[in-house]
């Protein structure tokens, strides 16, 4: 279990986290979703004791400790979004190392090593130095190094960045796995689908603050006044989004590639003013579907702005 | 036991980078061939009773080992680009066993490095480091500690840019005032400035050592050198535990 209670912290005039009290539970799988710059990993930096808090605190009741005490250290495992190993190792070498500094030795270590290296299918390429591994197999490496003294508690930083979805598939199979385990495990992202796809528990975090904070089922039942209509296009090609926007009841308009997505308010019944401005704009259309909400539209309602923005 | 993990881990770290060991052995050897070489008619003229390669095989020796505190300086500089300082800050690891384990493992590896030069200048190039070559490498190791822990105790307590602009200025000011430039003339102020070198002292130590076993020098040589390097690693443990 962790307990955070009224954390602060600044760099300079920037406020990275503002007085942000929140309690992860043991055993969960815990997901910290929001936009780059919202403050997630200073959020995590202090709770793993990386920097110190302007005012608040975190504490580990479950680990007998506060915050960063050598037992709290050992039993809390940390994946940095930013690969942390070094390039002149091979897989092995940079896995037995981290693992040393945890007191692991002798036969136990050779074990968790060789567990950490098949846990994350670097097994084959345990002697390949990390600098010729591709993007996916770094990350995987990251998690490995992570890992690998076994611990209670483990924070993922955005840990499917960048990567091949085989590799990412990989990485989101193992999560679920190490929460079966019986591991606490924060993981933050900016992928909502991730978020929906492992989190059962989720805190929205915006400029430094948590804005929403339940299951699933609880943020989305936040947003059950709004809907959303997508508009699959036949070729991609300029909208006026702006003349969307002046449409009563619509509260955001975005173009992914082929897909204009607009949110509206429930009730309001603008669906024909909607088709009224595709035909305005001469915009060809292949498909029209509303979808439910998701995670992203709660974050859309909350903000204003979406998940990648 | 962690201390140990981390000397090894830093001598394994030094071993991978083997085109730089190699730049480090090499680069060495041809400067004491070329100052050798260039100056050797000079030195004939003035009538010294050694040549300019002894010369310059104990100066621009002393002037590499020094440079050693950048190569230390680099090392830290460079686990902390790589997040790897992360992980060691994450670990339950004191912050003063990464300090010493750092520098031990750094100044084991320049140590050997350094021995490994002395015996390459003595044999290829035909350098007389004297009739005893215990106390030559004793000061060049002495040197080397007093390198590495400035250039580890920089690194720890400065940004790199900090860090590298300090060295930077103070690796050629300590070095010229050693003599490793040129010689020092015999009287007059930089004569007497110079001592507050201790490049000065290993050097005539070292010149006193390679002509006729003379160990005058050799005690305040490797005191200055010691005694500079404990101060340096102590204020930065120092500084260290107050952080933490």
């Amino acid at each position: 279990m962790i307990e955070m209670n009224n954390l602060t912290k600044s760099f300079g005039s920037t406020v990275a986290v503002n007085n942000i009290s929140l309690t992860i539970p043991a055993g969960s799988l815990f997901g910290l979703l929001g936009p780059n710059g919202a403050g997630k990993t200073t959020l995590i930096n202090l709770i793993t004791g990386l920097v110190s808090p302007d005012s608040g605190t975190v504490r580990f009741p479950g680990l007998n400790g506060k915050k960063a005490t050598r037992e709290v250290k050992s039993k809390l495992g940390l994946v940095p979004q930013d690969q942390a190993f070094y390039l002149n190792y091979s897989a092995g070498e940079n896995i037995t190392f981290f693992a040393g500094l945890y007191g692991l030795k002798g036969k136990v270590l050779k074990e968790a090593v060789e567990r950490a290296l098949e846990f994350t299918g670097l097994t084959d390429t345990g002697k390949k130095r990390a600098k010729d591994f591709s993007g996916g197999m770094k990350r995987r490496l990251n998690i490995a190094c992570g890992i690998v003294h076994n611990p209670d508690i483990i924070i993922l930083d955005e840990p499917t960045v960048g990567i091949d979805p085989q590799s990412r598939n990989h990485i989101l199979r193992s999560v679920e796995k190490l929460q079966k385990e019986g591991r606490t495990i924060i993981y933050t992202t900016h992928y909502m689908e991730e978020a929906e796809a492992l989190c059962s528990d989720i805190a929205i975090l915006d400029k430094g603050k948590i804005i929403a904070r339940g299951t699933q089922e609880e943020l989305k039942l936040m947003i059950q006044d709004h809907y959303r209509v997508i508009f699959t296009l036949k070729r991609p090609e300029k909208v006026d989004l702006q003349a969307f926007k002046k449409i009563p009841g619509v509260r955001h308009v975005e173009l992914e590639d082929l897909f204009l997505k607009v949110t509206s308010e429930v009730g309001i019944g603008n669906l024909n003013q909607l088709t009224e401005e595709v035909n305005r704009q001469q915009i060809l259309v292949t498909d029209i579907k509303s979808d439910s909400p998701s995670l992203e539209t709660v974050f859309l309602n909350l903000t204003g702005r979406s998940l990648r923005d | 036991m962690k201390l140990w993990l981390i000397i090894r881990h830093q001598i394994r770290l030094f071993s991978k980078t083997l085109n730089i060991l190699v730049l480090l052995i090499a680069a060495p050897l041809f400067l004491i061939f070329t100052f050798g070489q260039a100056f050797s008619a000079i030195w004939d003229k003035g009538g010294f009773d050694f040549r300019a390669l002894d010369y310059f095989g104990i100066t621009l020796l002393t002037l590499v080992v020094f440079n050693g505190a950048q190569i230390a300086s680099w090392g830290i500089h460079k686990e902390k680009k790589s997040n790897t300082e992360t992980r060691l800050s994450l670990a339950p690891i004191k912050k003063d066993t990464v300090l010493f384990g750092t520098f031990l493992g750094t100044w084991i590896i320049l140590s050997l490095l350094t021995f490994l030069l002395v015996f390459l200048a003595h044999f290829i190039l035909s350098v007389d480091y004297g009739p005893s070559i215990g106390p030559v490498l004793l000061l060049l190791a002495a040197e080397t500690l007093l390198a590495v822990s400035l250039g580890v105790s920089l690194a720890f307590l400065l940004q790199e840019k900090a860090a590298n602009a300090l060295l930077q200025s103070l690796i050629p000011l300590i070095c010229f005032l050693g003599g490793c430039y040129a010689m020092i003339p015999e009287s007059g102020v930089l004569h007497s400035v110079s001592f507050i070198s201790p490049l000065r002292w290993v050097n005539l130590a070292l010149m006193a050592s390679a002509r006729g076993g003379d160990n005058r020098y050799l005690l305040p040589a490797l005191l200055f050198c010691a005694g500079l390097s404990a101060l340096f690693l102590a204020l930065t443990g120092i500084r260290l535990r107050r952080h933490s």
